[in-house]
């Protein structure tokens, strides 16, 4: 099975959980069992794996497996001296999830997580809109209550640049960007209510016809932020 | 050797995974509404009906 | 540099671009008059697609054009144009043979109503005209209402009773509706653009606009024209830059002028989309380029006598130059 299967089935998971159909989730549940796949599937959809434990009603608590598997990604698929920015904000992303939702242990250096990476943050002032709405759209695992702070204030400046960036990815038929900043912008204030946000992250939900990574937005936008009807 | 085999393909999947957390934008898919191609050219809405059959006039006859 | 000098440095250097592009299309419209000719059969077996509409446009823009560009030889240039189309109807005359073959048609009186709007009239047209526009048949909801206020501007411009209300006609359509920004196709995107060219009586009017449509406006005019900017379908990025002179405070794109710029011609033909036809055909060439190139005449103007408006919004202080008074400053010589 291709990487991007794995990725698609545990976002199936992790939106079933959003939505509260089924048993209560548990991020080792929804992983292929003994498959390196699953730390990289992690490393892909970061933060919103765990999303499910910030809706306690969805979930059980998080265990030890998660924590071990979640360990694993991190250890596996750090951020290269090359990395891009887009890959050190969404290991800084898990890193911060992780520290919230997941059991770890501060005192004990073996089950401590790992310090935060710095990441650049000058492309959020500087990034010409289209490009900023492309690298914002890619960060929306990031849209997560508390998550991110920074990043969301920066981009609350930014707001009209990322609404025009969902125009053009609903033109452009690029229904996971349009989710990920229909996600984005469900976050932030001051929207223009003349985008029509919610019936946007509908239409694009309906129009991706099916695609898993865009119904994870759109569930997270609706559940956190009460975005989308 | 396994141990290599595991590096090679942990080194193919550190590429993948950072292929799918920064990918290159897709190109644009346009699609337009199709009953509409035939009129695109019409400007000020001038005449942005089609033109409709006309009888010859009644005094050439 | 301090600020103020970038920002003239800057508008000098849009304003030369944008001259130059007005320049070169009403040159190459000069020249391509053959092809706006009227032919013979014109009132009866002619498409008028191809004959009358683009006469239309070409009066509609070059009358904006010769009555306020800021420059003495673009608007000698639009004005012989202008004249030239208001004599290919035989001074009005055609136009009271088209009513007489299509009482019901709106186009006629559309495009007579550019020439009425000039002070160009003829007496045989404006004899029948009240008959045909007074009936109750002619308050019949037409299927698009962006059409529709292009009827009431020709009878406001005529001097005829409007046969409905403007804004409510205004509230039906995409850009009254302020219509979600990205579920617009190509055809929509064209009404609202003619929907801010009626409300402004074809940018003559900022101050129209209001402060909402204008918002909504000025939000989103970056993405359509992102949009076609990538398609490449330059009649509706011109007119798209049009919309965006028209606002109250006339922001000017440097980056979408420049790819317009990019796209013209030598010759100063605009092609409709892509890259200009490799046809030999002359009447091939003009169905393709006829429109986007009078397009980008009359964007050109309004972004021109934008500029101020634009500088002066720059500088805070909109509210003193935005102004109807300004902006027709410039009468024809």
């Amino acid at each position: 099975m291709p990487l991007s299967a794995v990725v698609a089935d545990v976002a199936t998971g992790v939106v079933l959980a959003l939505r509260g159909g089924g048993d209560p989730y548990a991020l080792s549940r929804v992983l292929p069992q003994d498959d390196p796949l699953a730390p990289a599937a992690i490393r892909v959809l970061g933060a919103d794996v765990l999303a499910p434990y910030a809706l306690d009603h969805r979930s059980a608590p998080a265990g030890a497996d998660d924590e071990t598997v979640v360990r694993q990604a991190l250890a596996a698929y750090p951020p290269g001296p090359d990395a891009s920015e887009v890959s050190v904000w969404t290991y800084r992303g898990l890193i911060e999830a992780s520290r919230a939702l997941l059991p770890g242990d501060p005192g004990d250096a073996d089950r401590a997580w790992p310090q935060v990476p710095r990441a650049g943050a000058a492309w959020i002032t500087t990034d010409p809109w289209p490009k900023l709405a492309f690298r914002a759209s890619q960060l929306a695992a990031l849209a997560f209550p508390g998550l991110a702070p920074d990043l969301a204030d920066g981009l609350a400046a930014r707001t009209d640049d990322l609404a025009r960036g969902f125009v053009r990815a609903v033109r452009r038929r690029d229904w996971l960007q349009a989710a990920g900043l229909g996600r984005w912008l469900a976050r932030l204030p001051h929207v223009p209510p003349t985008l029509g946000l919610d019936s946007g992250l509908v239409f694009v939900q309906q129009m991706s016809d099916g695609d898993a990574r865009v119904a994870l937005h759109v569930v997270a936008a609706r559940q956190f932020y009460g975005r989308g009807g | 050797m396994l141990k290599d085999r595991t590096l090679v393909e942990s080194g193919t999947l550190t590429d993948e995974v950072e292929s799918l957390l920064d990918p290159a934008e897709p190109e644009g898919v346009f699609h337009d509404t199709r009953e509409c191609a035939a009129k695109t050219l019409l400007l000020g809405a001038l005449l942005a009906s089609p033109p409709t059959p006309r009888p010859k006039k009644t005094e050439t006859r | 540099m301090t600020a103020t000098a970038d920002r003239g440095a800057a508008h000098a250097a849009a304003a030369t671009l944008l001259d130059r592009m007005v320049r070169d299309s009403l040159r190459w419209l000069d020249g391509a008059r053959p092809h706006f000719r009227l032919p013979p059969d014109v009132a009866t077996g002619a498409d008028p697609n191809l004959t009358l509409k683009p006469l239309g446009e070409l009066a509609e823009l070059t009358h904006l054009i010769r009555t306020s560009h800021p420059r003495a030889d673009i608007r000698a240039a639009a004005d012989g144009l202008f004249t030239f189309a208001w004599n290919e109807t035989r001074e009005g005359e055609l136009f009271a043979e088209l009513v007489r073959g299509e009482p019901h048609a709106t186009y006629p009186l559309e495009i007579y109503g550019v020439f009425a709007y000039a002070g160009l009239r003829n007496t045989a047209v404006e004899a029948i005209l009240p008959t045909t526009t007074g009936l109750r048949s002619w308050r019949v909801a037409r299927e698009d209402h962006t059409r529709t206020l292009s009827v009431l501007d020709a009878e406001r411009r005529t001097g005829l009773r409007q046969h409905a209300d403007f804004d409510t006609v205004l509230g039906l359509t995409g850009l009254g509706l302020m219509a979600e920004p990205w579920a617009l196709d190509r055809m929509a995107v064209y009404g609202i653009t003619h929907d801010v060219f009626h409300l402004t009586d074809w940018g003559r009017e900022r101050r129209r606009v209001p402060a909402a449509l204008a918002d909504y406006l000025r939000l989103w005019l970056p993405s359509w024209l992102d949009s076609w900017l990538e398609e490449q379908l330059w009649d509706l990025v011109g007119e798209l830059l049009a919309v965006a002179a028209c606002l109250p405070s006339a922001p000017y794109d440097p980056v979408a002028w420049q790819r317009l710029a990019e796209a013209q011609a030598a010759d100063g033909s605009v092609p409709e989309m892509g890259a200009a036809p490799e046809s030999g055909d002359a009447a091939e060439v003009f169905k393709a380029c006829y429109h986007s190139t009078l397009v980008t005449a009359f964007a050109g103007t309004l972004a021109r006598t934008g500029l101020e408006v634009s500088a002066a919004a720059e500088a805070g202080q909109a509210q003193a130059v935005a102004g109807r008074t300004r902006y027709k400053s410039e009468e024809p010589s």
